[in-house]
């Protein structure tokens, strides 16, 4: 039998089967020839590794980590907004489990069909008393519900709270609760919220945007309402 | 956490991207700019390496194709201003100086077709199984073998020679 150059070389970069392995190396042993081959075929190997490996061992360019490093960095960024945004939705998760809430008191806010400007406007009495009282979870006397508290970037405490038909995240300031944003609620007709409407949602995915930190948790939050939540220092 | 996961295996990546990279290019300062082109895109396409599958593979094609297409337009600028050149310059082309400070290693290997080039170094130097080389080239198992014969014959000729 013969040994092809092809076999030859699949023998010397271990690409044969046990069984064709052997049957060529019992061909190599009667066959001086193909034994010089082999030996060269397995030298000119030694020779590139010899060649080519100390680069392994050589530092790598920081031109070529820091790129890397640089986009690991970003991906860290997202993954601490992923858990404060994990923080969020716990106990909005937990608020919204509790049984079905009997309101029948239909919130009316003070917002205008877009002839003004969102920074004149403020909640009225019944939601401000409402974000001035209520923790987090409660319902307040009017059906309003406070879904979290938290400081935004200026220092203003800031609550989102969901009512029967609408709701929305106001911060305070010296006027009263300037209403930054507003959405849909629960669910206008069934009178049952038990669950995080769309509207809830996209009410703590904007509280998420605007706060500077964490959400409030329950200490923190009668820490603020006996100081009026007023701005912190 | 799939994200720290691309990004550490694709620094882990790096000494060996070098060594191909090295193997590749024709001198120090190809083979760096080589890496840094790899590397950049492999960042942007980051979305299409598909997870579970080897991210070396992934990686070696990238450095493998870029060096192709640059191997490619290079040629084409050879072709158009070499007569030029070497009428500029005649007996001292800066090639050759430059040739005189590589290594024996290095000068057989830049006599190979960049196609027998990649073949031996994916499965000489960087030890890819046949089939492995093959889907990074991304050709048949019957061609890099051929190739890598070819290329093999024609080194140990070369190096054979000098010793």
């Amino acid at each position: 039998m013969t040994v092809t150059p092809e076999q030859l070389a699949a023998l010397a970069d271990g690409e044969l089967g046990e069984l064709e392995a052997a049957r060529i190396r019992r061909e190599i042993a009667h066959d001086p020839e193909l034994a010089r081959q082999l030996a060269e075929l397995e030298a000119l190997s030694s020779m590139l590794s010899a060649h080519y490996d100390p680069i392994l061992a050589e530092p790598v360019p920081k031109l070529l980590t820091q790129p890397i490093d640089d986009a690991a960095k970003v991906i860290d960024f997202g993954a601490v907004r992923a858990a404060r945004k994990r923080w969020f939705d716990q106990p909005a998760a937990r608020y919204f489990a509790g049984p079905a809430i009997a309101a029948s008191v239909v919130i009316a806010l003070l917002v205008g069909r877009g002839g003004e400007q969102a920074n004149q406007i403020y909640a009225d009495t019944q939601i401000a008393a409402s974000l001035d009282t209520a923790l987090s979870g409660e319902v307040a006397a009017g059906g309003t519900k406070v879904l979290l508290s938290f400081r935004d970037s200026s220092g203003q405490a800031c609550r989102a709270w969901s009512g029967k038909t609408s709701g929305g995240i106001a911060c305070r300031d010296k006027t009263g609760w300037r209403i930054l944003q507003t959405g849909a609620s629960g669910k206008s007709q069934s009178g049952d919220y038990q669950q995080a409407s769309s509207g809830d949602a996209e009410l703590l995915a904007a509280a998420q945007e605007m706060a500077a930190g964490p959400a409030f948790d329950r200490d923190q939050e009668q820490a603020a309402r006996k100081a009026g939540w007023t701005a912190a220092e | 956490m799939q994200d720290d996961a691309f990004h550490s295996g694709l620094t882990a990546l790096l000494p060996r991207l070098r060594r191909f990279a090295s193997g590749l290019a024709r001198n120090p300062a190809d083979a760096d700019d080589l890496c840094q082109a790899t590397v950049e895109r492999a960042l942007v396409s980051r979305q299409q390496w598909q997870e579970g599958t080897r991210l070396d593979s992934w990686m070696y094609r990238i450095m493998r194709n870029l060096w192709i297409d640059e191997a490619r337009s290079r040629n084409r600028r050879d072709k158009t201003f070499a007569h030029e050149d070497e009428g500029l310059s005649v007996g001292a082309s800066g090639g050759q100086e430059a040739a005189v400070e590589l290594s024996l290693v290095d000068r057989a290997m830049q006599h190979l077709p960049d196609e027998q080039r990649e073949a031996v170094l994916l499965v000489l130097v960087e030890g890819y199984k046949y089939a492995e080389a093959a889907e990074i080239i991304g050709c048949p198992i019957g061609t890099l073998t051929s190739r890598l014969l070819r290329g093999r014959e024609a080194l140990m000729l070369r190096l054979g020679e000098a010793t």
